[in-house]
């Protein structure tokens, strides 16, 4: 059985042909693994803590304003960690806010969003707040608006960012409203965005 | 002295160790930005929150829309988007998978949905966002919450040629196809040659009779 040089170079030809159409599949089909790894560290949300040294990290979780007369103002508030015995101060010099907001995260800052629901039984007519530096202590004035007419529910953009492992005082203060021998509730929401 | 300076040292240490710890909760996505979908489809995507505080903590998902003067009805995209399970409570160590799931409308026009610009999960581009879903928690029985607002914004695709799969699947394999169909050629001329071959082979009485016929 002689085979032809003609067809020995023809089968020869298909039989490199198929072993390029394998190999070229098998890298095809090889995984790509270079060996390299990288890593990014979860996102975390604010801390919105107490405002003394032995507080400032630890979760509160009430703020409570002391009772007011109709249509007064009231811009002592408390966190349940500091009690009610070192409430928020205004002042020229020695100012103190209701909480202080850190950032845990360990290199990136975040955007502050404040968001509060609607107070229950029309108690309060406004909500305002003041986000300031950590290390001020001359904080007058809460002006900015943090709920809508009549207590109603909002979510405010502060502009306001946090660095790394830093912290933000946050300052408090209500209108009430007219009604009179009513309490009422809302929740405050400090909420996290990237820049 | 020298033992009661050593346990005050470990007791301040403790302290420290204490305190450091109590953080909120932790999540595995920033943003849900550039989806590619068809209309009509459903995305699914899944975020992870870790419990980090020594305390549980209660919370719960929901959509928002950064309402913003001179947006198009592209930007509130809330009504498509849904978590599950929306609520949830978690403690420390604990991780929680949540899904968020994107529903395209049959009729939803190709382009970007839900955010002014590609970039807008990118950093330093907050305000290119317009959709959101948060998720917020708060320790049980407390009225001040923290959690993260999270961008999703959604690049409907045109409806696809039915033959598009087809040219992508010729295109990833164009080198496999053509060797496969040179072999194909070459064994063909070889079954042929092989066929006419055997008149050649014949002893000549046979082949005379070939003629004949």
């Amino acid at each position: 059985m002689r085979m032809s040089l003609k067809k020995f170079i023809s089968l020869t030809i298909i039989l490199a042909l198929a072993v390029t159409l394998v190999t070229q599949m098998a890298i095809l089909a090889a995984d790509n693994d270079a060996g390299q790894s990288a890593s990014t560290a979860k996102t975390t949300t604010f801390l919105v803590g107490g405002t003394e040294t032995g507080t400032k990290d630890t979760n509160l979780t009430t703020i409570t304003f002391p009772e007011g007369s109709p249509e007064g103002t009231v811009d002592a508030p408390y966190n349940n960690e500091d009690t009610d015995s070192d409430p928020q101060v205004l002042s020229a010099t020695v100012s103190e806010p209701v909480a202080k907001i850190k950032n845990t995260h360990a290199s990136t800052s975040y955007n502050v969003v404040l968001e509060i629901t609607t107070w229950t039984n029309s108690v309060v007519d406004m909500e305002y707040y003041n986000l300031a530096d950590d290390a001020a202590n001359d904080i007058q004035t809460v002006t900015d608006e943090l709920s809508n007419a009549s207590g109603a529910a909002r979510t405010v953009s502060t502009g306001i960012s946090i660095a790394a492992s830093s912290y933000k005082d946050l300052y408090l203060k209500l209108t009430l409203g007219s009604v009179a021998g009513k309490t009422g509730t809302s929740t405050l929401t400090v909420l996290g965005e990237t820049s | 002295m020298y033992k009661s300076t050593i346990l005050f040292v470990l007791l301040f240490s403790l302290l420290f160790i204490l305190t450091s710890e109590a953080l909120a909760t932790a999540v595995d996505r920033m943003s849900l930005c550039d989806l590619e979908v068809f209309p009509g489809e459903t995305i699914d995507t899944e975020i992870t929150l870790e419990g980090t505080e020594s305390e549980e903590r209660s919370g719960f998902w929901y959509t928002y829309y950064k309402e913003t003067e001179g947006d198009d009805d592209r930007m509130d995209i809330t009504s498509w988007i849904t978590v599950e399970p929306k609520d949830y409570t978690i403690k420390q160590g604990e991780i929680k998978v949540f899904t968020v799931k994107v529903k395209i409308p049959e009729n939803a026009e190709p382009g970007l949905w839900g955010a002014i610009s590609e970039k807008a999960g990118q950093e330093g581009h907050s305000a290119e966002r317009r959709t959101y879903v948060i998720f917020k928690d708060v320790i049980i029985g407390g009225n001040v919450y923290s959690g993260f607002l999270i961008p999703v914004s959604v690049n409907v695709l045109k409806n696809p040629n039915s033959l598009v799969p087809v040219f992508n699947f010729v295109k990833q394999n164009i080198m496999t196809i053509v060797l496969s169909f040179v072999i194909v050629i070459l064994l063909a001329m070889l079954l042929l040659k092989k066929n006419k071959l055997p008149k050649k082979n014949l002893p000549k009485k046979n082949q005379r009779k070939l003629r004949e016929q």
